[in-house]
């Protein structure tokens, strides 16, 4: 095939793949062929603002909410998901007003911006496969920004030492919630060496004259060695699988307990 | 990789999961803003003791651009299961797989077949005449998927 007619292919495909509608005035739907892990397309609309003199793509916030599916829109909002999104959007020039993702340009430009625009909003939606490391990283801040989302300030102590029985600080608990007849002692697990950790600190504790309910919860409970979980599981409490996938569960355990201990 | 079969996934569809009488309220007129979009969430045991939830999205922007998603706590691997989304017609949806365009309202169902070619479980897609609004997009999962209202459970205990 010649390459002009593979061009004249190309661009006739790609325009049969590109409807515009118009909605009020000012309003114009694009309905292009670059879609979200789902298959569901991008939602772009372009709004002529300043009297036609600035248009502006915008997705009306259909991005976050729609990767909030999968990625709790929390997560999405702080730690190392915030600061790769904020990267991919500052790079194509593109802002976030409180969710919504948008773009303002001159209107000889609406070829470039379109592309840039959807450029911008598929590396976002690619936040979803952030690599193991990243994720590992986001891992405790995640879970110190829910800890303190579900627990009263005066309740909750991170990296919590016992001040008789741990003078030197060697057995942490990564948040205490007090105010209850046996407070809540919570582990965070990212890695099967945070595992034994955790099961040598509780094992430790037991020996205690103390009380408290133990719960742990990991950051991907499946990628926790098999003899390691076996062991830990002797010894742990409330166990919960995933800090991301299991949020909604979490908070209603907790905000059940908190506020009524009995 | 595989999570649920077919069979499994239509297992947890057909379980029934009993509502609590302010499942409305909760999903439907508790709706909070986050962000650009207005959201809800209520945890459902089901009677095989599998823990469900239902999650409801809203853009504030396009009241046809919603989700009501059924998802299952999910036993093999971490968190949960996206079973299926009532999705609005504000934008289009492409089956991958089968190269089908979707131009209107359409539900997504969880699937082997999208599981094993390793894209979204609930990338597959069907239209829907069943529902027009996000009120009757959960009426009509509800109907679809092993939910018994508190009226029907009242009814069925006299």
């Amino acid at each position: 095939m010649m390459l002009e007619t593979l061009e004249q292919t190309i661009a006739s495909s790609l325009n049969t793949q590109v409807r515009v509608i118009q909605e009020g005035l000012t309003r114009y739907p694009i309905f292009t062929p670059f879609t979200l892990p789902d298959g569901d397309h991008f939602d772009v609309v372009l709004i002529a603002v300043e009297s036609g003199s600035v248009w502006k793509l915008t997705d009306e916030g259909s991005t976050l909410m729609h990767l909030s599916y999968w990625t709790p829109y929390e997560a999405l909002m702080r730690g190392s998901r915030k600061n790769v999104i904020d990267n991919v959007l500052s790079r194509h020039a593109v802002q976030n007003d409180n969710g919504v993702l948008y773009l303002e340009f001159p209107p000889h430009q609406l070829g470039n911006a379109l592309m840039t625009y959807l450029q911008a909003l598929t590396q976002v939606s690619d936040i979803e496969f952030l690599n193991k490391e990243q994720v590992r990283e986001t891992f405790r801040e995640d879970f110190n920004t829910f800890m303190r989302e579900i627990v009263p300030p005066e309740r909750l102590k991170l990296n919590y030492n016992h001040p008789t029985h741990d003078p030197n600080e060697i057995y942490t608990v990564d948040a205490r919630i007090n105010g209850l007849p046996e407070p809540f002692y919570i582990f965070a697990i990212g890695t099967n060496d945070r595992c034994r950790d955790v099961t040598i600190t509780l094992h430790t504790m037991e020996k205690w004259p103390i009380k408290f309910q133990s719960v742990a919860i990991f950051r991907d409970q499946q990628s926790i060695a098999r003899d390691v979980l076996a062991r830990f599981s002797d010894v742990g409490g409330k166990q919960f699988a995933s800090l991301t996938s299991s949020g909604v569960a979490i908070r209603s355990y907790f905000e059940k307990r908190i506020l009524d201990p009995a | 990789m595989v999570v649920y079969t077919d069979a499994e996934i239509e297992e947890f569809i057909n379980e029934r999961k009993i509502l609590p009488d302010n499942y409305y309220d909760v999903l439907i007129n508790q709706l909070k803003i986050r962000g650009a979009h207005k959201r809800s969430e209520l945890t459902i045991a089901g009677v095989n003791q599998n823990t469900y939830y239902i999650d409801v999205r809203q853009s504030t922007h396009n009241v046809r651009n919603f989700s009501v998603i059924l998802r299952v706590e999910n036993r093999i691997t971490t968190g949960s299961f996206i079973l299926r989304r009532y999705n609005g017609d504000n934008h289009w949806h492409t089956n991958a797989l089968e190269g089908e365009d979707i131009h209107d309202f359409h539900i997504h169902l969880a699937t082997e077949r999208y599981q094993a070619a390793s894209r979204k479980p609930e990338g597959y897609a069907v239209v829907t005449n069943s529902y027009s609004d996000i009120v009757t997009a959960l009426e009509s999962m509800i109907t679809d998927c092993g939910f018994i209202r508190p009226s029907d459970n009242r009814e069925r205990l006299i």
